[in-house]
């Protein structure tokens, strides 16, 4: 299996100046590579890099034409394709296999791989009631699913029902359904190894390169380094939509890949935190946390906050660094052993952390962070008038709210934030992305919390409003002396506000630096690559070899 | 597998064999009816003048039997009813003597149709047409 | 996770199949109590399956489109009755008469199916508070055409079906004129019990058209569509269609199990006769120990042999341990529709638990420390 240079005359893919912005907001630029018959490319990128929204223009799906369409030009075999949905790019040869598993639980696995496409018998009945009276053909389905398991070179009993497979092996139904449409071509994996374990990814990298071998192309969405070193013939790197590198495993190094993916922002705000000594109090001790939170599974982190330090927690999408907190809060089911200044801190009870002085700020504003139809003076003081009963009157036996009391607390806030509004009354739903989260701040702070839990605190904010926040978390972790974990997708952003970062990869701690350490050891801990390897990174860096940008 | 015809001619086909369908089942429908369909008959035992202008009097005592059912006991100038199921018909009369117990049987088979709209049957009539 | 052993192999099936179990125990110290015989009772039994049967089976199809139970099978019912009116009015007997009201009340048990099945899919995650809704709402407009449209709009022949104010049909509607005709279409006696032949061949074929049913492209298609629907759907199974054509089904094969019913019965009582034919089926099906989500033909005699043995016995057991019967009528309506919340309730709960172990199973090691 030669690996040659990439793309040669009649390329199965070529992608050719592609370009999207959803409106004002541009996420690809001028993307540029070709992908030839039987080889695999690596797509690699940060969250937000572009990835999905390729993957969308290649699939052909719909929200792409509803928000204007793209630029530039696909050639399947030399020709332009405009696909309008994923049937389209179906026909064409194109399957996806997606992170979200697309099968029916209580059907075998041959009866999954040919869903919808069974092989079927004919019978006088079809001529009144129309095709689908025809009898399934289970023996054919049988072979034909077998057949596809032996081209992934597998080992799978093609009657287990779906239930009772381990993860790994339903990503292999998965694929197996695409191998099974007579004409795939080009197979795009998207994070597949995300849930698999390590022999089970070996068994998928394996099965990719036998299906290359068989002249299928493959396009290997993936964050793991190895991986993507270890079974690509082309490596395409993907930041802030833009192509940033492209090359082969033998052109290029590990830590190349990872620079080349976090990279240097250009508009970073500001310079890595001023040296500060920490607190060697610890604040909160978290041991073997598990989180069930659909989406970002915690799995067993095991992390201690200082007191009086910023915290920075960062990862992939879907890695778990959102569980974390939300698994404190007592927002999803949760176990492990948390403990806040010495003191238990009862799990999947939100009423312990609140009485205990720990605060978050969620990730999802509208849903879980604001009472929508409500004032913004409500809204900030409601936490605290439920958990400490502030800001109430008495009246005999009566307890009712103080207004003066909420709206002079509302308007201090209004004020320090900068929350942009016609008044203390004003309904939160009326107001910006931006200021919205301002309100959910002033809410957490007012609760005047020993530690705060916030997470994505510039996600949907103008660059204005970002400054501000950020500035804010500073503040009152200067002035108040805060213990602040801030969790964001954002690395630079982390940077810039922590004194520390941890990243979490596969539901626990990959590694944990301090917040000056140059991108690129942040980039392996991304990658999944080893701690030791990122420090090592970290190291050699202080002698300033800087990451290349294209 | 044959080439596939075209779709036209696939939905044109299954309008076609539904059609067919629907006028078999109302066909069925209808069989069902006239087969079905259960008259309420009103036997009487009366002297009646036939074409000839020949008088014949009423029989003494008949059991009638309408396609097995159970008899329908009649005496001199007696109405019943009887039932029948159905367009052809097989009526038994046997004429009674004065212990009840039959004497003579005789057979004959008629269709709704012959009757009038009140579905009258005179036993005595039947009798004499009957073998 | 699979528990191999003996004594959890036992335990989980009497966990799986605790309603069942439970009510063959009571109909145990029932039949006791009421002093029946083994004849009576075998009869009875007969009797019973052959009448219910059919119509608990119409039951099972949108079970397995993920329509869960089908409380629309009431208008099925109705559409049964429309014909029966028919022939009763032009005294078609026999199974002449059978058979034309099969004919008539197929075109209106289609409609109905379809109008049901296109309501049931907008309120989807729903299906069955809408459909009992749904058959509420049809008996209102069954008894307005019934009551005021027979006998003025449709004519009636025959003076004896009709109320004395001139137009709408009597309460009770005789049905002589087809009574027993299936049952007693082939006749067979052993030892003395009577078995109804024709009426259990009919079911056998009914049976064998479900079993072939599943093994066609639209009943993998409704397995599909009722285990996940958007996964269904994004394989490209149009769903929507798929799931009115399994209510249409049901309520044409409830038009002819009601048909047979009342012909088992003998009588029509015009405006009540549908009414608990939903209620009594469901409960029948759900004491064989079907769910909302699974059930099977070994469900459906079960189900209707130990519900209408309770039926059969509780009156009997309540007038010897009670002294009154009126308490074995009590107790077969509430355990009617306790054995439906029941099921309801531990279909709501076994679904989240469901989700929940599939998520545990993304757990690390630490979960299962925990």
């Amino acid at each position: 299996m030669k690996r040659g240079p990439m793309g040669a005359e009649d390329p199965l893919l070529r992608v050719e100046g592609v370009g999207k912005a959803y409106f004002s907001n541009r996420v690809l630029k001028n993307v540029n590579f070709t992908l030839g018959r039987g080889r695999i490319l690596g797509l690699v990128g940060e969250n937000g890099a572009g990835k999905s929204t390729l993957m969308n223009i290649l699939f052909g799906m719909r929200v792409i034409q509803e928000t204007g369409g793209y630029e530039g030009k696909i050639l399947i075999d030399g020709k332009e394709v405009h696909f309008r949905s994923p049937m389209d790019a179906l026909n064409a040869g194109i399957g996806m296999v997606h992170q979200e598993f697309s099968l029916i639980p209580g059907f075998t696995v041959a009866e999954n791989i040919v869903l919808n496409r069974e092989t079927l018998v004919y019978n006088p009945l079809v001529e009144a009631f129309g095709d689908r009276l025809t009898t399934l053909d289970r023996a054919s389905m049988t072979r034909r699913a077998d057949e596809a398991i032996s081209r992934l070179n597998i080992e799978l009993d093609s009657s287990t029902p779906i239930s009772e497979l381990p993860v790994g092996y339903k990503q292999f139904t998965e694929i197996a359904r695409e191998i099974d449409k007579k004409g795939t071509r080009l197979l795009v994996l998207d994070e597949p190894t995300a849930v698999l374990t390590e022999s089970e990814a070996d068994i998928l990298l394996d099965s990719m390169r036998r299906l290359a071998a068989q002249g299928i192309s493959i396009i290997f969405i993936s964050h793991r380094l190895q991986e993507v070193m270890s079974v690509c013939d082309d490596i395409v790197i993907l930041r802030d939509g833009e192509v940033v590198l492209q090359t082969t495993p033998a052109e290029t190094s590990v830590r190349q890949i990872a620079s080349a993916m976090v990279g240097r922002k250009i508009d970073r705000t500001e310079g890595p935190a001023e040296e500060r000594r920490s607190s060697d109090k610890v604040a909160m001790q978290i041991e073997h946390l598990w989180v069930d939170m659909p989406g970002e599974t915690v799995r067993n982190v095991n992390l201690t906050v200082f007191e009086g330090e910023i915290l920075g927690i960062g990862g992939m999408a879907g890695q778990g660094k959102l569980g974390i907190a939300n698994g404190i809060m007592g927002l999803h089911p949760a176990g492990g052993k948390v403990t806040f200044h010495g003191e238990n801190v009862e799990l999947n009870n939100p009423g312990s952390p609140l009485s205990l002085g720990i605060s978050a700020v969620s990730e999802d504003r509208r849903g879980v962070g604001l009472l929508l139809e409500e004032s913004i003076a409500w809204n900030i003081i409601f936490t605290s008038l439920q958990t400490q009963g502030r800001f109430l009157k008495s009246f005999g036996p009566l307890k009712i709210r103080d207004e003066e009391a909420i709206a002079e607390c509302a308007r201090k806030y209004i004020h320090d934030l900068e929350i942009k509004c016609t008044s203390e009354k004003q309904h939160v739903q009326e107001l910006s992305g931006g200021n919205q989260q301002k309100v959910c701040l002033a809410k957490a702070f007012e609760t005047r919390p020993r530690l705060l839990f916030v997470a994505e605190p510039t996600r949907g904010i103008d660059v204005g409003a970002k400054k501000v926040v950020l500035d804010t978390l500073k503040r009152y972790n200067r002035e108040h002396g805060m213990t602040i974990v801030v969790i964001s997708s954002e690395l630079e952003e982390l940077r810039s506000v922590c004194d520390r970062i941890a990243i979490i990869d596969k539901g626990s701690v990959a590694g944990i630096l301090p917040a000056s350490t140059p991108s690129e050891a942040f980039g392996y801990l991304l990658m999944g690559a080893g701690a030791a390897e990122a420090e090592k990174a970290a190291n050699d860096n202080s002698n300033g070899t800087e990451a290349a940008s294209a | 597998m044959k080439e596939l015809p075209s779709r036209r001619r696939v939905i044109l086909k299954h309008i076609l064999v539904n059609f067919v369908i629907v006028l078999l089942l109302i066909g069925l429908g209808v069989w069902c009816y006239v087969q079905g369909k259960t008259y309420k008959l009103s036997l009487g035992n009366y002297a009646y003048t036939d074409q000839n202008g020949e008088e014949h009097p009423a029989l003494e005592a008949v059991e009638v039997f309408i396609d097995d059912r159970e008899p329908v006991f009649l005496l001199e100038d007696d109405s019943g009813t009887g039932e029948a199921t159905g367009r052809q018909h097989t009526m038994v009369i046997k004429l009674l003597d004065e212990n009840d117990k039959p004497i003579e049987s005789r057979t004959i088979k008629f269709s709704v149709a012959d009757l009038d709209d009140d579905l009258d049957v005179n036993v005595a009539e039947f009798w004499l047409r009957a073998k | 996770m699979k528990s191999t052993s003996g004594g959890n192999a036992v335990t989980l099936f009497c966990m799986r199949n605790a309603v069942p179990i439970v009510f063959l125990l009571v109909s145990s110290i029932g039949i006791y109590y009421s002093q029946f015989t083994a004849e009576y009772l075998i009869q009875e039994m007969l009797t019973r399956l052959a009448r219910n049967s059919f119509l608990v089976l119409s039951l099972l199809i949108p079970i397995m489109a993920g329509m869960g139970l089908n409380f629309g099978m009431v208008l099925g019912a109705m559409a049964g009755q429309i014909g029966l009116i028919f022939i009763s009015d032009w005294n078609v007997s026999g199974l002449y008469g059978m058979t034309l009201a099969a004919l008539i009340a197929t075109p209106l048990a289609i409609l109905f199916g379809w109008m049901c099945g296109v309501v049931l899919n907008k309120a989807r995650g729903r299906e069955m508070v809408t459909s009992y809704i749904l058959g509420f709402f049809m008996n209102g407009v069954y008894q307005l055409a019934v009551l005021y449209g027979f006998g003025s709009l449709v004519p009636i022949l025959n003076p004896e079906l009709v109320l004395s104010r001139g137009y709408g049909i009597r309460n009770v509607t005789n049905l002589d004129n087809i009574r027993g005709s299936l049952d007693n279409a082939i006749e067979l006696n052993i030892m003395g019990i009577h078995v109804p032949l024709a009426t259990f061949l009919l079911i056998g074929v009914f049976c064998l058209f479900i079993v072939w049913f599943r093994r066609t492209k639209l009943g993998q298609d409704m397995r599909a569509t009722g285990q996940d629907l958007s996964v269904a759907h994004s394989a490209g199974i149009p769903v929507m269609r798929t799931r009115i054509i399994s209510i249409v089904i049901s309520t044409v094969l409830a038009a002819y199990g009601q048909i047979i019913f009342l012909q088992n019965v003998g009588t029509l009582n015009t405006y009540n006769s549908h009414e608990q034919a939903g209620v009594f089926a469901i409960a029948s099906l759900l004491v064989g120990g079907a769910t909302v989500a699974r059930a099977s033909i070994l469900n459906v005699f079960t189900g209707v042999l130990l519900f209408h043995l309770m039926f059969v016995v509780s009156p009997m057991a309540g007038k010897y341990l009670v002294g009154d019967a009126q308490i074995g009528e009590y107790f077969r309506v509430f355990v009617c529709y306790a054995i439906i919340s029941l099921a309801l309730v531990l279909h709501a709960w076994r679904r989240h638990a469901d989700k929940e172990r599939a998520r545990a199973a993304l757990r690390g090691e630490a979960g299962g420390a925990a």
